[in-house]
């Protein structure tokens, strides 16, 4: 398998404030990979250190280009999606709108195909394509957020708690969808989450992040069996 | 009644110059949270290049349609200009820096455009014919119409760019929220930039509408930048159609002052547009199309 992205020696932090310290991991092509943490450990950061919003050290190459000095809508043009935290849904704009913003780099001819998808995986959007997003609820935003990045078409989305502020049966769905994007089309997943039991069921591989640091790393089931992570993160 | 007309008419007409004005203030507004102080004098800077293309004597004396064309292609490449070099430094900084870096502009474009062209004052010919039109009773010159028509029609090209193109929407989309743009792709600093030009190009066109009323010289947009500032405040500073409304109620609401308050005449007709932006801000802080964002958490 060749790495979609190969992550060394990433460092970074918010001005004398280190966050990650030196953290190394990668995703596959077609990989679904997920991160746990409890507040605070430096998921956030991880992915917006890769996404361009934070300022880091160390060597991160997507598809073999290196990442680190590149602008954050450079990174996105090279096929890097990120649905943030807090969603980041442009409140003013009509949910049709928004889905265009994410297909601002399509080909014309593409864009309507990779509308109509997205409002075949989420349904919902379709009935309120024509209201203000800020007027949507928090799932619903959430969705959008999710199905915003996806016309995009990116080759590896990273997911910032994707399950935040989502009934749990609508983060069941949203994550079988995802499972689903992922085995048809191929798209790489980087997913943060603290919803640990349903990160697992769909990730390949797992890390867990304490601290700034990869602590513990395995195959989705491992990291499941595994008795700190059950504790930790499961609950059991 | 004729009379009434006849004010309501120029009322109209130079409250579309405001309302032009205004427009090209919300546009920077919106983007960046910013009051471009330095509008008038980036709209005078390109009214004096207008000149230059246009002036039998001192100028190259080409058609005065070629020339407003010439100055408002250099308002848009001047403007994206100002935010690349002036503006960008001071992107991070705060709106107080921000605001004092746009009044320095303001003292520079005005010293810059009397070395460069002239301190004292030039005509500009107008692209309308000399004349007037009788409705009735109503004399209505041809200047007037010709300003309200080219500015409706500039006000539709916007409304088409910002509604139906993907640089609009990514525009707006810039201005909404630049971190999700850039997560899309949109590189948001050029999208600034193409704001500023914009704008700077709304700003010369009106400089070069109101010239043949008021003269070229480098205080020519002072009086009406007040009065953009009036109508922006009126219509809410992050609405583009509120600023045009905001412009022509500016308007007319001076030209009905002026004509039926004796003691207002001209003499105290820039204090109308003062009393308006308190009055406004007093009742209506949002203005009337300014929205109060809403969000659901």
């Amino acid at each position: 398998m060749s790495a979609v992205l190969e992550v060394e020696g990433l460092t970074a932090g918010y001005g004398s404030l280190t966050v990650l310290r030196d953290i190394g991991f990668r995703v596959d092509e077609g990989e679904i990979v997920v991160i746990l943490g409890a507040n605070g450990a430096g998921k956030t950061t991880t992915l917006r250190a890769l996404a361009g919003l934070v300022p880091a050290r160390g060597r991160v190459e997507f598809q073999g280009t290196p990442l680190l000095g590149r602008k954050a809508d450079a990174r996105a043009r090279l096929g890097l999606g990120h649905v943030p935290e807090g969603r980041g849904t442009f409140t003013d704009l009509t949910v049709e709108e928004n889905l265009r913003m994410g297909g601002i780099r399509l080909p014309r001819h593409e864009l309507a195909s990779a509308l109509d998808h997205a409002y075949g995986v989420f349904p919902q959007l379709a009935a309120l394509r024509d209201r203000a997003a800020g007027r949507l609820s928090g799932g619903e935003q959430q969705m959008l957020s999710v199905a915003r990045a996806l016309v995009a078409r990116p080759r590896l989305l990273l997911l910032d708690e994707p399950s935040m502020g989502l009934a749990p049966q609508i983060t069941a769905e949203l994550f079988a969808e995802l499972r689903r994007i992922n085995e048809r089309t191929g798209m790489a997943l980087l997913l943060v989450e603290q919803n640990a039991a349903a990160a697992l069921t769909i990730a390949h591989r797992g890390h867990v992040l304490e601290s700034g640091d990869l602590v513990l790393s395995g195959s989705g089931t491992e990291l499941m069996g595994d008795p700190s992570v059950r504790r930790a993160y499961l609950g059991i | 009644m004729a009379l009434f007309l006849q004010r309501l008419i120029d009322g109209i007409g130079n409250g579309m110059l405001y309302g032009a004005v205004a427009l090209a203030l919300v546009l920077i507004y919106r983007a960046t949270g910013l009051v471009n102080f330095a509008q008038g004098e980036m709209a005078m800077f390109c009214t004096f290049v207008t000149w230059k293309l246009a002036d039998q004597e001192l100028g190259f004396g080409l058609p005065i349609v070629v020339g407003i064309a010439g100055g408002v292609a250099f308002g848009f490449l001047f403007g994206a200009a100002v935010e690349r070099v002036v503006v960008r430094p001071f992107e991070g900084a705060d709106h107080l820096r921000q605001m004092i870096v746009t009044l320095g502009l303001f003292l520079a474009l005005n010293a810059l455009a009397a070395w460069v062209f002239t301190s004292s004052t030039e005509r500009l010919d107008s692209p309308f014919p000399a004349g007037s039109l009788r409705i009735g009773g109503v004399s209505v010159a041809y200047q007037q119409l010709g300003v309200i028509a080219v500015l409706l029609v500039m006000a539709l090209l916007l409304r088409l760019l910002f509604a139906r193109t993907r640089l609009g929407l990514a525009m707006r989309g810039a201005a909404m929220n630049p971190e999700s743009s850039r997560l899309l792709g949109v590189d948001v600093s050029r999208m600034l930039m193409v704001g500023w030009g914009l704008s700077a190009a709304i700003g010369a066109l009106a400089g070069a509408l109101v010239a043949p009323t008021v003269f070229v010289s480098p205080t020519m947009m002072q009086t009406l930048l007040l009065y953009g500032f009036a109508a922006a405040v009126l219509g809410g500073f992050d609405s583009a159609p509120g600023a045009l409304v905001g412009g022509v109620i500016v308007g007319v609401v001076q030209a009905m002052a002026s004509g039926y308050i004796s003691a207002i005449g001209t003499q105290l007709q820039l204090a109308t547009a003062f009393v308006l932006i308190l009055v406004v801000l007093m009742l209506r802080p949002q203005g009337l199309f300014g929205r109060v964002s809403v969000e659901r958490v």
